[in-house]
């Protein structure tokens, strides 16, 4: 007891880590735990369980194994060190993210240039002003949106043809497209001949332009062109009254009953409130681009449904009755005069 | 004077040299590591994951690793190889979650104590594969830290440094481990 020195800790902790340090250099375990007798008792069980580590053998990779570790060791060391390659990318990572911070504040300004001038002149019912050529490359090259004004001279149910002051465009219409007339949400089978619409659609590849949104006046006889009565098929004809949403060309999300926007969030283009949500889109995002359609719709529906319940659900016969009232065929004007002969749509050639 | 062989396989007996020249990217600093230490990372390895293959694999990564890393190296006086355990420790637990639908425990294989006793022509008695089994069962914390200090030898300082705890919870986490581990042994 005498021949070992004590422990300068006292704590079971302390004494268990000097002690097992003494047995790793070859004591035995009677004669280290002499030396800790106030803990000789609680440290045996744990000691003794200590010497049949101690006695596992050591094991040595094999020769080849080791060769190929060292190779890839010095495959490491004689690649481009870390520091000079986190340089390097430091160096293009910053003139990159330079380079981006310019184009997109270049593309953000001409968004808000050519997006203002849009709605600028949406809202005086005028054509878009020309635009710097620059700015139309710069938002026309970030997602070759152009958008349109004219009349409805042609419509079938996945087309239209919208006559503009310089030419007609044919616009590819399908379940995405997003279709209002004026604030009320409407389907394909709302749109009709002499409508004065504003589409909003990406041009694809062969010059296609397919329509994110379409945004029509119904015709009024100030603006119906009574050139196009004759140009009207009996299909056609029959696609301006408001009958079941199983002509509109639309998927059953987006065949559901047009309905006013009650809500006053007039730019709420996902506001599709229907009693079988229960809820409103009021608080939903304003999606202005090219509409999600059902997708977008009905994520809003789920996320409100968890939320408040929606005074929407008691608005679908007043709904019926806007619509029914908006697109009543009995509505239409006498084509007894020509188009406002101040609309006078720039060419939207421009945009392209 | 002594063997020029061993002088020769050794130039960098200061740690801090060690430590200097790897950061200089001395090839003959970083083959004095391999050739100190591969085998004790591969030991390591083996124990805690128990596939030689994977351990193989696993030990030739904590050396790449180290060499991309040598930046990040500050010497405060714990050796270099207290770095690569700390590596070997984080490369192990990667290695345990990708193969998380496996079973968990290396050690409770009986390859790793067949594979101990046919390498080093070890008898593999009983007490062997019980104290492979029973470091198995023991939960991650509790078995690095016996390995570490008690097959591995770090000190209790290295030890910590590896594991990312305070010398004073290490010891804790010993007693406990060890604890823990006759528990086991004795069923």
């Amino acid at each position: 007891m005498a021949d070992s020195p004590r422990p300068r800790d006292s704590s079971l902790d302390d004494a268990v880590d000097a002690a097992a340090t003494r047995i790793a250099r070859g004591e035995s375990l009677d004669s280290v735990l002499r030396a800790y007798p106030q803990h000789a008792d609680a440290m045996r069980a744990p000691l003794s369980a200590l010497q049949p580590v101690l006695a596992l053998p050591g094991t040595a990779p094999s020769p080849q194994s080791r060769a190929n570790a060292a190779q890839a060791m010095f495959a490491a060391l004689d690649a481009p060190t870390p520091q000079r390659a986190s340089m390097l990318a430091g160096f293009w990572t910053a003139l990159g993210a330079r380079h981006l911070r310019l184009q997109a504040a270049a593309a953000g300004l001409a968004v808000l240039l050519f997006g203002g001038i849009g709605f600028a002149s949406a809202a005086g019912d005028r054509s878009p002003v020309p635009v710097p050529g620059f700015l139309h490359v710069l938002a026309i090259s970030s997602d070759n949106v152009v958008e349109i004004r004219g009349t409805i001279v042609a419509l079938e149910a996945d087309s239209l043809t919208l006559r503009t002051s310089s030419a007609d465009e044919v616009v590819v219409i399908d379940t995405t497209t997003e279709i209002r007339i004026g604030e009320v949400r409407a389907g394909v089978a709302d749109l009709a001949l002499g409508q004065t619409a504003r589409v909003r659609a990406s041009r694809g590849v062969g010059g296609t332009l397919r329509a994110a949104r379409i945004v029509a006046v119904a015709p009024t006889p100030a603006t119906l062109d009574p050139n196009l009565v004759p140009e009207l098929t009996p299909g056609t004809e029959d696609r301006t009254r408001p009958t079941s949403t199983d002509d509109r060309g639309h998927d059953g999300e987006n065949a559901r009953t047009p309905e006013p926007d009650e809500s006053g969030d007039d730019g709420n283009d996902g506001a599709t409130p229907q009693s079988d949500d229960g809820n409103s889109d009021d608080d939903g995002p304003d999606h202005d681009g090219p509409s999600p359609s059902a997708t977008t719709d009905d994520g809003g529906a789920h996320e409100d449904s968890t939320k408040t319940p929606s005074p929407g659900d008691d608005a679908e016969p007043a709904a019926q009755s806007t619509e029914s009232h908006s697109l009543e065929p009995t509505e239409a004007p006498e084509p007894t005069e020509k188009p406002e002969p101040t609309q006078k749509p720039e060419p939207t050639e421009d945009h392209n | 004077m002594g063997d020029p062989a061993i002088s020769a396989a050794r130039p960098y007996e200061n740690e801090e040299d060690l430590a200097t020249a790897l950061a200089a990217r001395d090839q003959t600093a970083w083959q004095q590591l391999f050739d100190e230490q591969h085998e004790r990372i591969f030991h390591f390895a083996l124990l805690r994951i128990g596939d030689r293959a994977d351990a193989d694999d696993l030990a030739s990564t904590v050396f790449t690793e180290a060499v991309k890393g040598i930046d990040s190296f500050r010497y405060r006086g714990l050796p270099v190889s207290a770095w690569l355990f700390r590596i070997a420790r984080n490369e192990i637990a990667d290695h345990m979650k990708r193969r998380a639908s496996r079973p968990a425990h290396s050690l409770t294989d009986e390859r790793v104590a067949q594979t101990l006793s046919a390498r080093d022509a070890i008898a593999p008695g009983d007490d062997m594969r019980d104290v492979s089994h029973a470091l198995g069962q023991l939960k991650d914390e509790y078995r690095d830290v016996i390995l570490l200090r008690f097959v591995h030898g770090l000190n209790v300082a290295e030890t910590a440094a590896v594991m990312d705890k305070s010398e004073g919870a290490v010891k804790v986490t010993q007693t406990r481990a060890l604890q823990s581990l006759r528990r086991v042994i004795d069923g």
